[in-house]
């Protein structure tokens, strides 16, 4: 799995490449939580080069998510395929999370200047 | 990650913060007339100095949202609920759907027109009690939650009028017949989630204060009818509570469920008990308002030092 | 050092559990063990023949149609219908669940003398309590009693009693109990759930009736999976065929598609699935470095 973050004024994108699962899930915890942490709380995740991703995965996702949530940011969802879709809607993610078509739709979802 | 603050640090903190009020996210899930504890819920609420930021009702809850985004007092909303919550909404029958099940293609069966119960009298109700209020205009802001009934999604109204959007709420499939808004067939919120934690979760919520209710189980299973509604009693309960521990492990802050206690029993019409009702709500909510309340004086701190 | 337990959880989904089949093979060419199988509804059979180490797959494949069949011919496909018609339409409380007895001596007959404690490998299945609404898992004593018990599909067989409890098709308590391969140590879950179609057109009643319990039986499924995936440490790979239509209990002539398609839908979690098997072996050797 590769990252790659790239700072907007107010929004934090992350770009994951690969697999989100058990053996990644780590590094992505990490990553997410060293944005939290220097306080980049507005996230989106960019997934359109995610080609697969388990329960392991979610988990780390969901973590970062709820952090960044308790400290009045948020982190959404751009570009994901439709078979990890799929397996995002069985999780119960779609109905908590936002998730945009790309990923300009979910920074700009943020509101200028937000 | 930011350093998880102490209770203390954070009580000290929220003490010399300028305040914003504390606010709370009500969610108000199916359960017809034993919803009218939100109004109790609502008056404790508005006791304690607690914001109420948002409003989500399902089903039998919508009806209570509705009144409480509108922010109608306890007394107010009570004798609201007593003109419209009567016997005669379910009373007749639809005979024309009845004859449409029995022989579909002769009739015409529509889908869109098929409930057992003759809706003209609970349209009528809404009709007189919000005219055309529309939702986006409430002065709290509210989610009704229906379903779409082609692809089972749960479906969030938080724009247009709101009498067809509770009646939506409302269209228990069989009793009542679906309501077609904005190019979708929707029926009961209930079927896609009976407690629709995950709108106000969406929407930004921090602290959530729910108030559900399971179906009852029944005394005896005498007939294929109640059998039948038994087994869906069953399977709603369960979603209630799926729903319920994926939207609790999934937020970030504290989900307050307040479950009012009644000892008599409340039926489906029981409305002569609403202020009954309402006075239990009333009670389970000051139970735990005192814990809500340093809830979110620490959620509050939290927040503000990030 | 013990490699991870891993588990195969079949869901309800009527005819469609025979895709398991087909899973069941896939794992079988990658040396793939399953150490413990839980079953739900429809899920049963299958997961009956997996525990009791069935080898001959295409065997196992033609003997589970032969009992479909065999299903299908006692219980009246006419009855069957008239069930799922609502009451007032004329049919009796008494009358109108079917009469169960040839299906119940075949499938006692199939089963005689077969307990869970004689089987390979563990093996659960989830029923529902008819008066209490709870879920009930069945783990021991004799097998009959148990299927019976989870194939109770509400409408199409009648409820059947286990240790003075009536019970139902677990569907409506747990259509995909990947809790209970959690609660009984599996590291690894492969969670073969079904999702019932939804109505394209809905021109009567009985559609009607069939709308709102797919509706609410799938986001029941998808309530529970999630809530487990997100609350547990167990890894659950989700194994979903995609079949492309709509299946019918009577559709005996799409078995080899479903099977296919079962195998497909495993191949597809391979690639994660070997890696996972490979890091969880690598890991205890690390841990002692």
């Amino acid at each position: 799995m590769e990252l790659a973050t790239t700072h907007h004024e107010h929004v934090t994108v992350l770009a994951i490449a690969g697999s989100v699962d058990s053996l990644t899930a780590d590094a992505l915890t990490a990553a997410l939580a060293e944005q939290v942490g220097t306080g980049r709380l507005r996230l989106v995740c960019d997934f359109s080069a995610v080609d697969y991703t388990s329960s392991a995965g979610l988990r780390s996702l969901l973590g970062a998510l709820k952090e960044s949530r308790r400290l009045g940011g948020d982190l959404r969802m751009a570009a994901v395929q439709p078979s990890v879709l799929r397996v995002l809607s069985l999780s119960g993610f779609a109905s908590i999370i936002k998730i945009f078509d790309d990923v300009p739709e979910a920074v700009g979802s943020y509101g200028a200047g937000a | 990650m930011a350093a998880t603050l102490t209770m203390a640090a954070t009580t000290a903190m929220a003490n010399t913060l300028p305040t914003a009020p504390p606010s709370v996210s009500l969610v108000i899930g199916s359960g017809s007339v034993k919803c009218a504890a939100a109004i109790g819920v609502a008056s404790v609420l508005r006791e304690a100095g607690i914001r109420i930021e948002r409003v989500v009702g399902c089903s039998g809850g919508a009806l209570f949202a509705t009144l409480i985004a509108m922010g109608h007092d306890a007394d107010t909303a009570r004798d609201m609920t007593l003109r419209l919550w009567t016997k005669d909404i379910t009373a007749r029958r639809n005979n024309h759907a009845l004859l449409s099940a029995l022989a579909p293609k002769l009739m015409g069966f529509k889908a869109s027109r098929f409930g057992l119960r003759d809706d003209r009298h609970i349209n009528r109700r809404l009709q007189e009690a919000f005219g055309d209020a529309r939702i986006e205009d409430m002065p709290v802001p509210l989610h009704i939650t229906a379903t779409n009934f082609m692809d089972g999604e749960l479906v969030d109204l938080s724009r247009g009028p709101v009498a067809p959007a509770i009646r939506a709420s409302l269209a228990i499939p069989f009793a009542f017949a679906p309501v077609e808004l904005d190019g979708q067939l929707l029926v009961d919120g209930y079927v896609s989630d009976p407690l629709p934690l995950s709108v106000a979760i969406k929407h930004g919520a921090r602290v959530i204060v729910a108030v559900g209710f399971e179906s009852p189980m029944m005394e005896e299973i005498g007939s294929a009818g109640r059998f039948a509604m038994q087994l869906s009693s069953i399977m709603s309960n369960n979603l209630l509570r799926a729903r319920y521990a994926f939207n609790s492990v999934a937020h970030h802050a504290e989900v307050i469920t307040i479950i009012p206690e009644f000892k008599k029993r409340i039926r489906l019409f029981d409305t002569d008990k609403v202020p009954y009702i309402i006075e239990a709500g009333t009670q389970a909510a000051r139970e735990q308002i005192g814990y809500l309340r340093r809830l979110l004086d620490q959620d509050r701190a939290i927040a503000a030092a990030a | 050092m013990e490699r991870p337990k891993i588990a195969m959880v079949l869901g309800a989904g009527g005819l469609r559990c025979v895709s398991a089949f087909g899973a069941l093979a896939v794992l079988r060419r990658e040396g793939i063990d399953v150490d413990m199988v839980v079953a739900c509804s429809g899920g049963a059979a299958v997961g009956y023949w997996i525990a009791a180490g069935g080898t001959d797959i295409p065997e196992g494949i033609a003997r589970y149609t032969e009992g479909m069949a065999h299903s299908f011919g006692s219980l009246g496909v006419r009855r069957v219908l008239r069930a799922l018609l609502p009451r007032w339409l004329g049919y009796s409380p008494r009358g109108g669940l079917m009469k169960d007895q040839r299906f119940n001596r075949y499938m006692a007959a199939e089963l005689r003398g077969v307990r869970f404690e004689d089987l390979q490998v563990p093996l659960h299945f989830v029923a529902a309590d008819v008066h209490s609404g709870e879920q009930v898992v069945l783990s021991s004593g004799p097998v009959f009693d148990a299927m019976r018990a989870t194939l109770a599909i509400p409408l199409l067989l009648p409820p059947w009693e286990v240790d003075g409890r009536l019970l139902v098709d677990g569907g409506i308590c747990n259509p995909l109990p990947v809790d209970v391969a959690m609660r009984e140590g599996a590291d690894i879950i492969l969670a073969m759930g079904f999702e019932d179609p939804l109505q394209s057109e809905l021109d009567s009643s009985v559609a009607l009736i069939r709308q709102v319990l797919a509706v609410s039986s799938n986001h029941l499924m998808r309530a529970q999976f999630a809530f487990h995936s997100m609350a547990h440490h167990a890894e659950v790979i989700p194994v979903i065929p995609d079949f492309g239509q709509q299946v019918g209990l009577r559709d005996l002539h799409l078995i080899p598609h479903l099977v296919r398609q079962g195998e497909l839908a495993t191949e597809r979690e391979l690639p994660y699935l070997r890696r996972l098997l490979q890091a969880q072996l690598v890991q205890p050797a690390e841990a002692t470095a």
